[in-house]
């Protein structure tokens, strides 16, 4: 600690550059915070309790829906506590741009399943007696505007039917970016297709996950309609999975944002470096031991990545605490601790190896001769 | 009167490591843009060489996708019985009632992704003169059997010749591989159409494709669709129906990939201004010779911007060469939003987009360059000759 | 004091490498200082004699030939050892006096301190009996920048006596000062030599800086021999 003095004041010998630095690398945490960030939620659906909430869905692709009659007999399974039929409706609004999550649900079970979803009373009640009324999440209603009591005519893309809904109320929730409405009113002005796009589904507790899923599946095996069981999170994974390898794609930009900042962190202390390259010789002369001498070169590496890491990790945390930039996408974009700790500890390491080197360059000269170089 | 170039080049020299770093610093930037344009310029070719004006795309109205569609076979009778409708060498209608049937399976590095099985036939075939089989056979009519393309037969589990897949109710064998020239048919499987529909117990088309006798026919053809009661149906000539799916496909990753490198710029101008800060810097003290001597400020500056522009142009060469190497021709696929169907494209590094890069890395370079230059410039002669 | 060598040289070599060229700057010298000492080596540019001292304050390992200081054998010492040997035993006085320009006078004198044990009271204790000597404490404050030439190479005395060191290496330390400055600097020298019984060792081109020395001796063409009646003149002098 008593070095302290020294490393903040040669810190700022060139504030310019020091901060510059920090800047890139705030810049960069930023990136890789963000990113990870939206790649979390992406795979990770907003419920608390979604561990014991199972779907189940045509065995083949979504694109296949199932009989009506699956529904009773999901019900059935032992293990399964409460179920309820939800089909993606797959409308939009006026424009084709306007492509949100829309559902048919069966309202007088759905609380069941959805309990977080809250809506207020009075408005549910509204909601159930209108035949043609529907509830809208609070992010979706803001994204367009909507009040209780507007009409929406949505523009059906898989069924041919437009249906024109009320409004009838704004729900809260961990995901309120949905507008569901009653799938009664589709099935009667489709003529009664009797079908349904998704079974959901509770189980009492995480063990018996793996076994519900299997009798479920195998009560439908080799039937017309085969079924497939998985976890809210799995069901929520393969659509991430379709996009293709995300993953990898975020992998490939860390590495890049790494290896850049690295580049320009690197460069800056190397220059840093060779201003100190006489000053190091001097303490040395006077009997500093080569480690302390190369590690306040490293400190001060490590505290212009630190600051910069503090920077790029706070801003996030702060700025997406209760925002979201793209609702639709994302119910809720806060980042999770770990990704937000990592962040930082990905500038420290940033430092580490920025200054390191320079900072070994820095005492490996022979004292004489760095003198010399004067 | 300028300063030789020759100056900055001999300045370069002299610090090899720091211009390597700041160079390489402009190259991963231009090299993340590169890709996040080779992205949506491999999909843009993929459904843009696919629509042929000739073709139209027959849907249910309000459908804007062949998966979220249906036509029963009655209505798909009567379309082949239109007027104007091409007719093939054994004077039959070019009209090939189809079903788009999504199947997820797993690709071959694990993930699961809906394949798009099309339920054709024979004119479905001859409507498509692209796609051309190179190995194996066409799949038998009333047989569980597929002809899948190379791409799909390489990225898929059990999609490979010979290869047996079970979806809907049977077990089907891949008879046979086509190639499709870069088009959306190189993301599907092929199979006998009225089997694959009774496979999944359906009784509804998902499309219809004709081929008109001529573009006034075709527009006509259209008009009877929407208005006549029987049909109510939409008509799309193909590069309408391949122009709406490429607006929303892709865009997640390109939108990622050009934060991305927009973000990894603004570090790269940092990194080329530290630079630039330290030759100024550095020569603080030769500049003010170069002033004394009779060069005008306006000649220093120039000589510096000149000298972030060589490293500029070395990082932009190497960025292309490293995006060129390890993402042009590279194969991907992602989700088209539209049909929620796997696209198969390839990443492309067309020239133009080559000259982007360029121009992003000078940008970097000049900016980063700037202010140190303008720096060098503005310094007094007698006060620079005193420092140091 | 006795008698006993603080430092010793025996058959000290020296040769430099440029490129593929071998340069011999010290061709075996032997040489001998005793506790108390003011020891003047002198010799005009490039005769060796920087490196002598460097050799000394063991920032700098003889080709061959044994390097003796303070009883340690300094040829044997790994380069943590060695640093350990010049914070406890070296104090060292630089030409271009070396102060760390963004530390103030008091901190640039501190800095030796900083390796020691001391508590921070202790330290600045010592730092201002230092400065005291020197006749700096007003300045105390002060950025080197703010200082003038012969002022920055008192703060460098003071940070260089301040841990007590058993030796005080001075390399042409009145090289860059005008003859004001440079005369203080001496009488500052010979005052911590007759005052506080420093062993000082000093190197020099300048034949009236050696002439502050009670031993002289001279070296050219990297090898120690006698003092020509020039130098000899000038340095009697004073």
């Amino acid at each position: 600690m008593k070095y302290l003095p020294l490393v903040l004041r040669n810190l700022f010998r060139n504030k310019r550059r020091s901060g510059l630095t920090a800047f890139a690398v705030a810049i960069s945490v930023f990136l890789v915070v963000v990113l990870r960030t939206a790649l979390h939620h992406l795979e990770t659906p907003p419920s608390e309790q979604s561990q014991f909430r199972l779907v189940a869905h045509h065995a083949a692709s979504l694109q296949n829906p199932l009989p009506e009659g699956h529904v009773e007999k999901v019900r059935a399974v032992p293990g399964v506590l409460r179920a309820t039929p939800m089909t993606w409706f797959g409308g939009y609004w006026k424009r084709f741009e306007n492509f949100f999550a829309n559902f048919e649900i069966d309202a007088s079970t759905w609380w069941d399943v959805f309990p977080e979803q809250r809506l207020p009373e009075d408005q549910k009640r509204g909601f159930l007696a209108d035949p043609q009324g529907c509830f809208v999440g609070r992010a979706l209603s803001e994204e367009y505007g909507w009040k209780i009591g507007d009409r929406i005519v949505l523009t059906g893309t898989l069924y041919p039917l437009d249906p024109e809904l009320n409004v009838q109320g704004i729900y809260e929730g961990p995901d309120s970016t949905w507008l569901l409405f009653h799938r009664k009113y589709a099935e009667e002005s489709l003529g009664r297709p009797g079908r349904v796009g998704t079974i959901w589904f509770l189980v009492a507790g995480a063990a018996d996950v793996g076994p519900v899923s299997e009798r479920v599946d195998a009560r439908f095996r080799n039937s017309d309609a085969e079924t497939k069981t998985e976890t809210e999170k799995s069901f929520q994974l393969s659509f991430v999975e379709m996009m293709g390898d995300v993953r990898a794609i975020v992998r490939w930009v860390v590495g890049f944002v790494a290896l850049t900042m690295l580049l320009v962190a690197g460069n800056a202390m190397a220059m840093a470096a060779r201003e100190r390259l006489q000053e190091a010789a001097v303490l040395r002369a006077l009997g500093f031991p080569p480690a302390r001498v190369a590690t306040l070169l490293l400190a001060e590496a490590m505290l212009v990545a630190g600051l910069g890491g503090a920077i790029g990790t706070a801003l996030p945390v702060l700025l997406f605490w209760n925002f979201t930039p793209q609702p639709i996408w994302f119910p809720t974009f806060r980042v999770p601790t770990e990704i937000g700790l990592t962040g930082f500890g990905f500038a420290l390491a940033l430092g580490l190896l920025a200054g390191g080197l320079p900072s070994w360059g820095l005492v490996r000269r022979p004292i004489a001769q760095a003198l010399r170089r004067a | 009167m300028a300063i030789p170039l020759l100056y900055n080049v001999r300045h370069l020299r002299t610090r090899p490591a720091a211009a390597a770093m700041t160079a390489v610093g402009i190259a991963l930037p231009t090299a993340a843009l590169l890709f996040a344009l080779a992205l949506p310029a491999g999909l843009n070719r993929v459904l843009r060489s696919s629509g042929d004006e000739s073709r139209l795309v027959i849907l249910r109205k309000g459908a804007v996708a062949e998966t979220g569609s249906a036509i029963d076979r009655e209505t798909a009778r009567l379309i082949e019985t239109l007027p104007g409708i091409a007719k093939n060498a054994a004077n039959r209608p070019l009209c090939s009632p189809e079903a788009a049937i999504l199947v997820n399976v797993p690709r071959r590095d694990g993930k699961r992704t809906n394949l798009l099985v099309r339920g054709t036939g024979e004119r479905g075939r001859e409507l498509r003169p692209a796609v051309r089989l190179v190995e194996g056979r066409w799949f038998e009519p009333g047989l569980p059997e597929l002809t899948v393309s190379r791409r799909i037969a390489t990225r898929f589990e059990n999609l490979g010749l010979g290869e047996t897949i079970k979806f809907g109710r049977s077990d089907w064998r891949v008879v046979g591989i086509f190639e499709a020239a870069g088009t959306s048919s190189d993301s599907e499987a092929w199979a006998d159409a009225d089997l694959l529909m009774a496979d999944f117990r359906r009784t509804l088309y998902t499309s219809v494709l004709v081929r008109a006798v001529s573009p006034e026919v075709q527009a006509s053809i259209v008009r009877t669709l929407a208005e006549d009661e029987r049909f109510s149906l939409r008509g799309v000539p193909e590069p309408e129906y391949f122009a709406l799916q490429t607006r929303e496909v892709g865009i997640p990753v390109e939108f990622v990939g050009m934060l991305v490198s927009i973000l990894l710029a603004v570090g790269a101008t940092v990194g080329a201004a530290n630079t630039m800060y330290a030759a100024v810097a550095q020569r603080t003290r030769e500049i003010a010779v170069l002033r004394a001597i009779g060069f005008r400020r306006r000649a220093v500056l120039a000589s510096f911007l000149f000298e972030t522009f060589l490293l500029a142009l070395a990082g932009g060469a190497v960025g292309c060469a490293i995006a060129f190497a390890a993402f042009h021709g590279r194969a991907t696929s992602t989700v088209n939003w539209i049909s929620f169907s796997d696209v198969v494209f390839q990443f492309r590094i067309t020239p133009d987009l080559l000259g982007y890069g360029m121009v992003f890395a000078v940008a970097i370079g000049l900016l980063g360059g700037a202010l140190p230059a303008r720096l060098a410039a503005s310094r007094g002669i007698a006060a620079s000759m005193r420092a140091i | 004091m006795g008698s006993s060598p603080v430092v010793s040289l025996r058959r000290v070599t020296k040769t430099f490498h440029r490129d593929t060229l071998e340069v011999p700057v010290l061709r075996g010298i032997d040489l001998e200082t005793s506790a108390g000492d003011f020891f003047a080596l002198m010799g005009p540019s490039g005769s060796g004699k920087s490196t002598v001292l460097n050799l000394i304050a063991g920032i700098d390992r003889p080709t061959s030939g044994e390097v003796r200081v303070a009883g340690s054998d300094l040829a044997s010492m790994s380069e943590t050892d060695l640093a350990k040997f010049r914070a406890r035993h070296v104090g060292f006085i630089f030409q271009m006096y070396n102060l760390i320009p963004v530390l103030t006078a008091e901190e640039n004198v501190a800095l030796p301190l900083l390796l020691t044990p001391l508590s921070r009271k202790e330290r600045r204790e010592h730092v201002e009996t230092a400065l005291g000597i020197v006749g700096l404490t007003d300045r105390a404050k002060h950025f080197p920048r703010q200082l003038s030439g012969g002022q920055e190479q008192r703060v460098a005395i003071a940070r260089a006596i301040v841990t007590d060191p058993t030796l005080l290496l001075a390399d042409e330390p009145t090289g860059d000062l005008d003859a004001v400055s440079a005369t203080e600097i001496l009488e500052l020298l010979r005052r911590l030599n007759a005052e506080f019984g420093k062993t000082i060792l000093l190197v020099t081109h300048d034949p009236r800086a050696a002439g502050y020395a009670r031993t002289r001796r001279f070296l050219d063409k990297g090898v120690l021999g006698e003092m020509p009646a020039s130098f000899a003149a000038t340095a009697a002098a004073r």
